[in-house]
């Protein structure tokens, strides 16, 4: 008999034993719908929490600066940390995760929902008020829009930063990939459920950027315009020229 | 709003004692200014910077308040209107044109008509109606602002502020953006579409010469908002008020005078006889005396024919006709 460690045998000691995969695809399943779930709630809560937070820190300028440090402080701490001083009080599972999660995801979010309205041009702003749009609708149809892309870039680095982290939530106890890695090293080098489920969670983590990518890009039309064709002599062919006969010629090359 | 009702003597906008201080600065920007703005006609507000012309035309449409003082528009105080709804009626275009890029160019046109709820055929049709008057090709209205050059979105910009047709105009700097070349054109059309419309416009501008060009009156600013003088350009440049105008006119008053004119604008009894031209060369009835004056300094004989709207030859002009001419 060959010996285990040999590459045509696939068995508990190779990279990955394909045979365990296929006989616990309901475990893999069951994970994956786990580490999704908990992945979109914590982004959708963040989402909400961060919008609040950003529009008192626009509204009331002097709060910008300490709730930006708030939400810096507590991405500072390393996940375990947190975890750890949250247990004794929330215990072990989904609450405790969900509130590190969000709270991870809360300084990304509120410097770019900030930067995205701030972002947006001042002359575009007055013009909007000189047509007359009330200030509710102004921010609705003219800086909102604007500042989506920004807002947007700083959802997908959540999301992605989440998938990552949920892993780590396997450590309170909470399933998803974390709970199939966790799998794997608590039974000395059984590799199979810990490549699977780091791999999983990289595939997901890409998959739902592209879909928020995706979406940024249907949202978002006038950015894929560009400077093509501008016609300039058509824009003028229906139109008369003026009384003004021959003019001198003017001066070619002069600075603007 | 509502259009002037028929008394010729209300002005489209009247500024009494209109004064702006700012908190922590001694000299007010604009200091107890009396102007007004008769409707129909083109006013400029000229000034050096520092001069408040910019601080005045936002004041009428309050998008800065007046320390004190009350503007009127076509006779209504504009304080008693909601900010919005003021502003719905008049017509604003600034220097960098401030287009939502976010929106195709056809829905950055409609945006005042949208505001003010009118259905989508009357909009269309009025969109329409705006390329035509303001020269812009049709096929760029599914565009989006970026994929146009400055000078048409400066167009734009102008669509943009006439789509509701507000009685009132003001624009901020306009073409000081924009090279010279385009920017001729772009004023010529403001012309051409003032002769079409008769809006009451008042334009802000640091460029004299543009001021001359466009307005029909001139109002020139020294610093604090200061009044110097406010009167149609050739009135203007013929009795300067101040020292400070004069300088502001700068030099060549007389031949800015001359750009204002055309050959057209002399009589036939001022011109020489045309027999003295023969078959020489002949100047078209459009040509400015300036650049008639030009092209005299620049030919042979100092004689130049002179063309009326059907191309005959009214008379002969030379550099002394244009001279009594003035006198």
């Amino acid at each position: 008999m060959l010996a285990s460690s040999s590459v045509l045998a696939n068995d508990a000691d190779s990279f990955i034993w394909w045979q365990w995969i296929s006989r616990n695809s309901d475990e893999i399943w069951n994970a994956t719908v786990e580490h999704l779930q908990l992945t979109l709630l914590t982004v959708a809560i963040g989402v909400v929490l961060a919008a609040i937070l950003s529009a008192i820190a626009i509204r009331f300028r002097f709060t910008a600066t300490p709730i930006l440090w708030a939400s810096g402080l507590v991405y500072t701490v390393p996940s375990i940390a947190l975890f750890g001083f949250l247990v004794p009080r929330l215990g072990l599972g989904y609450k405790t995760a969900l509130v590190a999660l969000v709270g991870y995801t809360l300084v990304i979010l509120v410097r770019n929902m900030i930067a995205g309205i701030d972002g947006v041009p001042a002359t575009v702003k007055e013009a909007a008020t000189a047509m007359g749009l009330t200030p509710w609708r102004r921010f609705w149809s003219v800086e909102l829009p604007l500042a989506l892309p920004t807002i947007m870039a700083g959802i997908r680095i959540a999301t992605v930063g989440t998938v990552g982290l949920v892993t780590i939530s396997a450590l309170v106890g909470e399933g998803g990939y974390g709970a199939l890695i966790n799998n794997g090293l608590s039974r000395q080098n059984f590799s199979t459920p810990i490549v699977v489920g780091a791999f999983l969670s990289i595939v997901m983590a890409l998959v739902l950027d592209l879909l928020l990518w995706a979406t940024q890009r249907a949202l978002t039309p006038w950015e894929r315009a560009g400077r093509a064709g501008r016609g300039s002599r058509r824009e003028r062919a229906h139109r008369s020229t003026p009384a003004s006969a021959p003019a001198p010629a003017t001066p070619v090359g002069s600075a603007a | 709003m509502s259009n002037i009702d028929g008394t010729a003597v209300v002005p489209a906008i009247r500024l009494e004692h209109v004064t702006k201080s700012y908190p922590g600065s001694d000299t007010p920007a604009v200091a107890a200014l009396d102007l007004d703005v008769p409707s129909g006609e083109l006013v400029a507000l000229v000034g050096p910077s520092g001069c408040g012309k910019t601080t005045i035309l936002k004041m009428v449409n309050r998008l800065i308040a007046p320390s004190s003082g009350r503007i009127l528009i076509d006779g209504v105080d504009a304080a008693t209107l909601p900010e919005h709804q003021l502003r719905r009626g008049i017509g604003y275009v600034i220097q960098q044109v401030g287009l939502f890029p976010h929106r195709s160019i056809r829905d950055n046109i409609a945006t005042v008509p949208h505001l003010l709820g009118w259905d989508k055929q009357r909009t269309k049709a009025r969109v329409e109606e705006l390329c035509d008057l303001v020269g812009l090709d049709p096929s760029l209205l599914r565009r989006y602002p970026s994929a146009l050059s400055g000078g048409q979105q400066q167009r734009v910009g102008v669509a943009r502020a006439l789509a509701a047709d507000p009685p009132v105009l003001l624009m901020d700097e306009p073409y000081s953006a924009v090279d010279p070349i385009v920017r001729g054109r772009l004023q010529d059309d403001l012309i051409d579409l003032q002769h079409r419309l008769h809006k009451t416009i008042v334009l802000v501008t640091h460029d004299i010469d543009e001021a001359i060009k466009l307005a029909d009156r001139v109002a020139i600013f020294n610093v604090g908002g200061i009044l110097e003088q406010y009167a149609p350009p050739d009135e203007l440049l013929r009795a300067p008020a101040s020292e400070f105008v004069e300088r502001f006119l700068g030099r060549d008053r007389a031949l800015k005078r001359l750009s204002r004119l055309t050959v057209a604008d002399l009589a036939d009894a001022e011109l020489q006889p045309a027999s003295l031209n023969g078959h020489g060369p002949s100047l078209g009835a459009g040509v400015s005396l300036r650049d008639a004056l030009d092209a005299l300094l620049g030919s042979e004989s100092g004689h130049l024919g002179v063309l009326d709207d059907e191309g005959n030859v009214r008379g002969v002009i030379t550099v002394d006709v244009i001279g009594e001419h003035l006198r």
